[in-house]
C-alpha cells in the first residue's frame, strides 16, 4: 500500500485466533500469523466469539482493525 | 557505505526526498532490508520499532466508586504494518525519546477509564474482562497513534478504604477457621495415634517383658535341671558302679564261700568226718578197752576177793580160835565189859551196817545206775573213795581184817555190798562164836556162793 516491498500484505482471508473474548459491541482481539511473525488486531463480530475461537478475516476495518468471523475447522497457528 | 543503509529488524528505514504515487505516504518505508539512498536528494531516517514500556500509577475509581491506587505496567510498540509506522513516524520521529513518556500519559488516562468501567471483583478476578476494557479503552486511540499494546498489566492494587481486606475478610475467616478445625483435628488424631502407639509399645514392652521372664524361667529352669543333671548322672554313675561293684562283691562273696566250702568246709567236714569218726572208733576202742578192762578188773576183784574171802575165812578162823580161847579166857573177866561192848558194838555195828548198808544201797544204786554209762573210770573212783569206809565198816567186828581195796566197774559195788554182807555174816558169825544168841540179821555163810548173782542183776 505505502512501500514498495513485501511489507504490505493483505489481511483478509487470513486465519487467527481469538485471544482477548470478542463481546457483542466491542473489540476483542485476534492474533494472526503474518510478516513472518505474528501481530495482534483488534477484531469486530456479529456475534461474541470466545477465546481461542478460530476466525478468518472477512474484512478490514482500518489498519489495526478487523472483521473476522469464526472458522470451525481451522487448525490455526 | 555512505549510500546504502541498511535497516535492523527492530527498525523502519524511512526515506524521504523522492516523489510517490498519489494515496500512497510521500516517503518510503523500508524494513527488513536496505536500501540506496541519494546523498543530497534523499534523507534517510530510522525509525525505533522495537518494545517500550510506561509505567503507570494512578488513583482510579471503580465502577461502584470505590477508590482505588492502581500501578500497572504498560507495554507497546510501533506496529510493524506501513500504516502504523507512516503514523507512527509522523509523530514520533524526532521525539522516539519521549516517546515513552508522552504514552505513559496518554496510557494513564486509558487507565482510569478502563478501571471505571470495572469493579472491584472484575478486576481481581476476571482477567478476559480487563483485557477486553483494555482494548476497548485503549485500541482506537492508540491506533490512530500507529501504537500497538501488547499488554496493560496492572501490578498492584492499593486499597486505602479497605473494600478488598473487607471482600477478603470472611472468606480469609473462614478459611482461617478452617485451617484450624483441620490443624486441631488432625492433631488429635496424631495424639490419638501416638497414644495407641504408646499403648501399643507398652504392651508390647509388656509381652516381651514377660516373654523374657518366661524365656528366663525356662532358661533357669533348663540351667537348674543341667546343673542338677550333672550331679544326677554322677550319682546315677556312681549307683551303677556300686550295683557293679555289690554284685562284683557278691560273686567275690560266692565264690569266697565256694571256696571257703572247698577249702574250709568240706576238708572241715571232712576233718570232723575223720575226726568224728576217729572219736568214734576211739570211744569204741575205749569203751571197749574199759570193758575189757572193767571185766579184767571185775575178775581180778573177783577173784582178789575170792581170795580175801579165803584169806579172811582163814584169818578169821585163826582168829575165832584165837578170839574163842581169849573170849573163853576174858570172859569171867569182863562179861559185863563184854556186854558193854557187845552192846557198844551192836551200836556201831548197828550204825554202820545201817550206814553201809545205806552207802552199800546208795553205791549199789549208783552202780547200777552208773552200770550203763560210760563213765566207768568217775564211778569207779568214787567207789573206790568208798571202800575203805566200807571195808572198816563191814570188818569192824572182825577187828583188824585186811580188805583189798579194788578199781573196777561193776565189781567194785558188788564187791563192796559183798563185803558189807560178808561182813555182817562175819560179824554173825563171830556172835554165834561167842555164845551169845543173836536174832539171825541176815543169810549164813553160804551167800558167799551167790554173790555173784547180784552183780549181774545191779
Amino acid at each position: 500500500m505505502v512501500s514498495d516491498d513485501g511489507a504490505d500484505v493483505a489481511l483478509t482471508g487470513r486465519v487467527g485466533r481469538v485471544t482477548v473474548p470478542i463481546p457483542n459491541d466491542g473489540p476483542g482481539e485476534i492474533v494472526v500469523a503474518i510478516r513472518g511473525g505474528t501481530e495482534r488486531f483488534a477484531a469486530w463480530c456479529d456475534e461474541p466469539l470466545a477465546k481461542n475461537t478460530p476466525v478468518v478475516i472477512i474484512d478490514e476495518r482500518s489498519a489495526r482493525s478487523v472483521d473476522v468471523t469464526p472458522f470451525p475447522e481451522a487448525d490455526t497457528l | 557505505m555512505l549510500f546504502w543503509h541498511v535497516p535492523a529488524p527492530d527498525e523502519a528505514l524511512l526515506i524521504s526526498g523522492s516523489k510517490h504515487k498519489d494515496g500512497a505516504t510521500q516517503f518510503r518505508i523500508v524494513t527488513g532490508h536496505g536500501a540506496f539512498v541519494l546523498p543530497i536528494k534523499q534523507k534517510a531516517r530510522l525509525l525505533s520499532l522495537a518494545l517500550q514500556e510506561a509505567e503507570l500509577q494512578e488513583e482510579c475509581v471503580t465502577t461502584q466508586g470505590i477508590p482505588l491506587r492502581v500501578r500497572a505496567v504498560a507495554v507497546f510498540k510501533i506496529g510493524d504494518d506501513p500504516a502504523s509506522i507512516a503514523n507512527a513516524a509522523r509523530r514520533f520521529l524526532a521525539e522516539q525519546s519521549r516517546m515513552e513518556e508522552l504514552c505513559g500519559r496518554i496510557f494513564a488516562g486509558h487507565l482510569r477509564s478502563i478501571v471505571g468501567s470495572l469493579t472491584v471483583e472484575e478486576i481481581i478476578r476476571e482477567r478476559d474482562k480487563v483485557a477486553q476494557e483494555v482494548k476497548d479503552g485503549s485500541h482506537p486511540e492508540m491506533e490512530k497513534l500507529g501504537i500497538v499494546v501488547d499488554g496493560l498489566q496492572i501490578q498492584e492494587i492499593e486499597d486505602p478504604t479497605g473494600y478488598i481486606s473487607n471482600l477478603a475478610a470472611p472468606h480469609a475467616a473462614a478459611v482461617a477457621s478452617a485451617a484450624r478445625i483441620a490443624a486441631a483435628e488432625r492433631d488429635q488424631e496424631a495424639a490419638e495415634k501416638e497414644q495407641q502407639a504408646a499403648r501399643a509399645k507398652a504392651q508390647f514392652a509388656q509381652e516381651t517383658s514377660i516373654l523374657q521372664a518366661k524365656i528366663q524361667a525356662e532358661v533357669q529352669e533348663a540351667q537348674a535341671q543341667a546343673g542338677q543333671a550333672g550331679p544326677l548322672a554322677e550319682a546315677k554313675a556312681q549307683q551303677d558302679v556300686i550295683a557293679e561293684q555289690t554284685a562284683l562283691a557278691e560273686r567275690q562273696a560266692a565264690l569266697t564261700d565256694k571256696q571257703l566250702e572247698s577249702e574250709v568246709r568240706r576238708p572241715a567236714d571232712a576233718e570232723a568226718y575223720k575226726q568224728r569218726t576217729l572219736a568214734e572208733a576211739a570211744r569204741d576202742a575205749t569203751k571197749h578197752t574199759t570193758e575189757g578192762e572193767a571185766f579184767r578188773q571185775r575178775t581180778m576183784a573177783e577173784a582178789n576177793r575170792d581170795t580175801t574171802l579165803l584169806n579172811t575165812e582163814a584169818e578169821a578162823a585163826r582168829r575165832r580160835q584165837l578170839a574163842d580161847a581169849e573170849a573163853d579166857a576174858q570172859r569171867a573177866s569182863a562179861q559185863g565189859a563184854a556186854d558193854a561192848r557187845k552192846a557198844q558194838a551192836e551200836a556201831e555195828a548197828f550204825a554202820q551196817r545201817t550206814t553201809a548198808a545205806a552207802e552199800a544201797d546208795a553205791i549199789n544204786a549208783r552202780g547200777a545206775a552208773l552200770s550203763g554209762d560210760n563213765q566207768p573210770l568217775i564211778a569207779a573212783n568214787k567207789l573206790v573213795d568208798m571202800l575203805p569206809q566200807l571195808v572198816q565198816a563191814a570188818a569192824g567186828g572182825i577187828s583188824g581184817s585186811n580188805l583189798t581195796v579194788l578199781n573196777g566197774s561193776q565189781g567194785v559195788s558188788e564187791m563192796a555190798v559183798g563185803l558189807a554182807a560178808q561182813g555182817l555174816s562175819i560179824f554173825e558169825t563171830l556172835r554165834h562164836s561167842l555164845g551169845k544168841p543173836i536174832p539171825a540179821q541176815t543169810n549164813g555163810s553160804g551167800e558167799g556162793a551167790d554173790h555173784t548173782e547180784p552183780a549181774e542183776t545191779g
